[in-house]
């Protein structure tokens, strides 16, 4: 590889920044809050139905 | 028997070997040098890119050649990993972010970059480390009805194609991988890589296994020196009369003041 193809440092480093300080793709973000609704969801549902019975501890019964 | 060459005294050094018959075909980067090169929360950042700007970078446009070993470009891989989910999860829990981050999550991500703040000022870096993230990973998946596939939607926005940019660019920098494997890289050994030799090396300092594995790429070599700013690799250096020369940072090199080996005043 020649000179002219190969990045100065200044450039090298400013590159690795700007690939840390690249900004997530906005449908990735969306895809993962409907993963989060999904749950919050089906949290909510749950948390709505009614309590199931418990089956009654009775000492007389032997099972 | 090795050397510690400050980067003040490069110059000289180098004018010094560049006389010997063979020339100086190129050199081995530690991972420690790469990640202060190009994260700039490293406090001797600067040190090491005024380095690499005046003095390596010239000599590697008249053909002096840069490298990693598999163990340094896996560590720097692996360093850029954390530190993208680190900032990233930082900018996802921020109040303007778009992200939904759960709540359970959310507190465990603030936690984590609480501990983050203590080490940072202790002098490490501010860089979630694998213990970390395991922990906020499971508070993603813990209980929840997705199951993993929030904190695998996280990775893919944060993570994916990342580690192949962070190489692409180490490659527009002309910093090669060496692998005594590749046909085109032979020339570059002087002998074979054996584990034994670098299991004596980790013996002789009780060095990481690692850090001994890297040294044994650069005894291997054909190369004089390996640029490093670990103490311990000095260390091993200086304590051993076959190895050859480390180019540290002049604030690592002048550690080394206090410590007296066979051979060296």
């Amino acid at each position: 590889m020649m000179k002219d193809n190969k990045k100065s440092t200044r450039q090298f480093v400013d590159d690795m920044k700007a690939l840390r300080k690249r900004k997530p793709d906005p449908a990735r973000i969306e895809e993962f809050n409907k993963i989060m609704e999904k749950d919050e969801k089906h949290d909510q549902e749950e948390s709505s139905e009614p309590a199931k019975k418990k089956i009654a501890k009775d000492s007389e019964v032997e099972i | 028997m090795g050397r510690v060459v400050s980067f003040s005294e490069f110059d000289s050094y180098y004018a010094e070997i560049r006389k010997r018959p063979d020339g100086v075909l190129g050199t081995i980067f530690d991972t420690n040098i790469l990640i202060s090169l190009t994260y700039e929360v490293k406090s001797n950042h600067e040190e090491v890119f005024d380095f690499f700007d005046e003095c390596l970078v010239p000599e590697r446009d008249k053909g002096f050649r840069f490298f990693t070993t598999v163990n340094t470009h896996s560590e720097f891989l692996d360093f850029n990993r954390r530190l993208l989910m680190t900032e990233n999860l930082r900018d996802a829990i921020d109040d303007n972010s778009k992200w939904k981050i759960p709540a359970k999550a959310k507190t465990q991500i603030q936690y984590q970059s609480g501990q983050l703040k203590r080490r940072e000022e202790q002098g490490g870096d501010p860089v979630l480390n694998d213990t970390q993230i395991k922990i906020i990973k499971s508070a993603f998946a813990a209980g929840r009805f997705s199951g993993n596939a929030g904190w695998l939607a996280l990775c893919e926005a944060f993570l994916r194609d990342e580690l192949d940019e962070t190489e692409k660019n180490l490659g527009g920098f002309g910093i090669e991988y060496i692998s005594p494997h590749e046909a085109d890289k032979t020339g570059l050994f002087e002998k074979p890589i054996e584990w034994s030799d670098a299991k004596r090396i980790s013996e002789k300092t009780c060095l990481s296994l690692s850090d001994a594995m890297i040294l044994n790429a650069l005894q291997c070599s054909r190369f004089p020196f390996i640029v490093s700013a670990d103490f311990d690799i000095g260390y091993a250096i200086m304590a051993s009369k076959e190895m050859k020369d480390v180019v540290m940072p002049d604030s690592v090199a002048k550690k080394y003041r206090d410590y007296h080996f066979d051979g060296h005043e």
